[in-house]
């Protein structure tokens, strides 16, 4: 089972992906703002399999967490999902900013998983 | 840029920033809906299964209702980019007819496919858009229907390269006074109901928006007892290659 991080600043979507995921066996961890994935990949060393970004973040960008996972190389490993309303963003997001994989919002259930299952698997 | 077209620019930026905020939340109750239907939180009474589908049916509708919306403000801004690819249109029309029987038999109406020969194998073109507008016709004819058949006609102009679709209805056909307004958004005649997809009286307006978007139309060509005749007309370029040479 995946280690994943939910970054997402919308509550109820937050707790819809963390149930979703969990049913799914997953140990998921989630949070609102980019502080707080910051100090959970740097200072708590947590090395996710999957990082689930919400890019429209209350304060910084999620792009600031996707530039930091992409520079240390203890999370060369770490996938990245932006998840994201604004299907413009989706070559940016894999071509320039290094993502995995862009999903829009809003994302199904059975997308959901199939994803997170997908990239346990890789 | 004048005042107006100023005020409708920001307009649009506006409808388009709620939409994406609107999404969010029904996303969630989407997906929620999804997670009880599909026992993610332990085992439903019926009463509670019943429930749960009916929150999952309203949310899937609001979303498709929220993205025909989004799709016909788009489109009427010119902000939205034509996705054009090769696409095989017997297929697309085989593939929409096969979309739309089991819900037209399931109210004892017959779907009619007719036309395919002449078209060409491969055309340029916004296959996902065209597919769009063709189901707001169908899924139309087949909530106005209460018997007979529904038709869906293709026509190519290989001179002119034009491509007509025709669907067709048995229905009671649409009132007079109504006629000027279907292809309004968001107006709804007395004797409206809800169709599948495209319902609240959003669809014809979206698929008239689109069809103008690809330099075409659609059109009433005809209503009455006997039923209605909606005409979609698209200038389309055939797709050359080696192996596809235009008949």
């Amino acid at each position: 089972m995946a280690l994943i991080l939910i970054v997402e600043d919308d509550q109820d979507v937050c707790e819809t992906y963390l149930d979703i995921l969990e049913s799914e066996q997953h140990t998921v961890y989630a949070v609102a703002d980019s502080v707080q994935a910051i100090d959970l990949l740097v200072r708590k060393r947590m090395k996710p399999d999957l990082v689930i970004l919400d890019m429209n973040l209350a304060g910084e960008s999620g792009l600031v967490v996707l530039g930091l996972i992409r520079r240390i190389p203890r999370l060369n490993n770490t996938k990245v999902i932006i998840a994201s309303g604004y299907p413009d963003l989706a070559k940016k997001a894999i071509d320039d900013w290094g993502a995995n994989l862009f999903l829009q919002k809003p994302v199904a259930m059975d997308t959901l998983k199939d994803t997170a299952r997908h990239f346990e698997n890789l | 840029m004048t005042s107006e077209s100023l005020d409708f620019a920001r307009l649009v930026k506006l409808t388009r920033q709620m939409a994406h905020d609107i999404r969010s939340p029904l996303g969630a109750i989407s997906a929620t809906a999804d997670m009880f239907v599909h026992g993610g939180y332990g085992e439903l009474s019926p009463k509670q299964d019943r429930a749960a589908h009916r929150i999952k049916r309203a949310s899937r509708r609001s979303m498709v209702l929220l993205d025909d919306f989004m799709t016909y403000v788009k489109a009427e801004a010119h902000q939205l980019p034509l996705d054009i690819r090769p696409f095989n249109p017997q297929s697309l029309l085989a593939k929409l007819h096969n979309t739309v029987l089991p819900d037209a038999q399931a109210k004892g109406l017959n779907v009619h496919l007719s036309g395919l020969d002449d078209l060409p194998p491969l055309l340029d073109g916004d296959e996902a858009l065209i597919r769009r507008m063709v189901l707001v016709l169908l899924w139309n004819a087949i909530s106005f229907s209460e018997q007979g058949e529904i038709s869906l006609l293709s026509q190519w102009d290989a001179v002119n390269a034009v491509w007509t679709i025709k669907v067709s209805d048995e229905g009671t056909g649409i009132a007079p006074e109504h006629v000027p307004h279907i292809f309004e958004p968001l107006w709804r005649g007395a004797e409206s109901s809800q169709s599948q997809t495209s319902g609240y009286g959003i669809g014809l307006a979206m698929a008239q928006a689109l069809a103008r978007l690809m330099n075409g139309e659609l059109t009433l060509d005809k209503t009455g007892p006997e039923g209605s005749l909606f005409c979609l007309r698209l200038p389309l370029q055939y797709h050359l290659t080696p192996n596809a040479i235009p008949r």
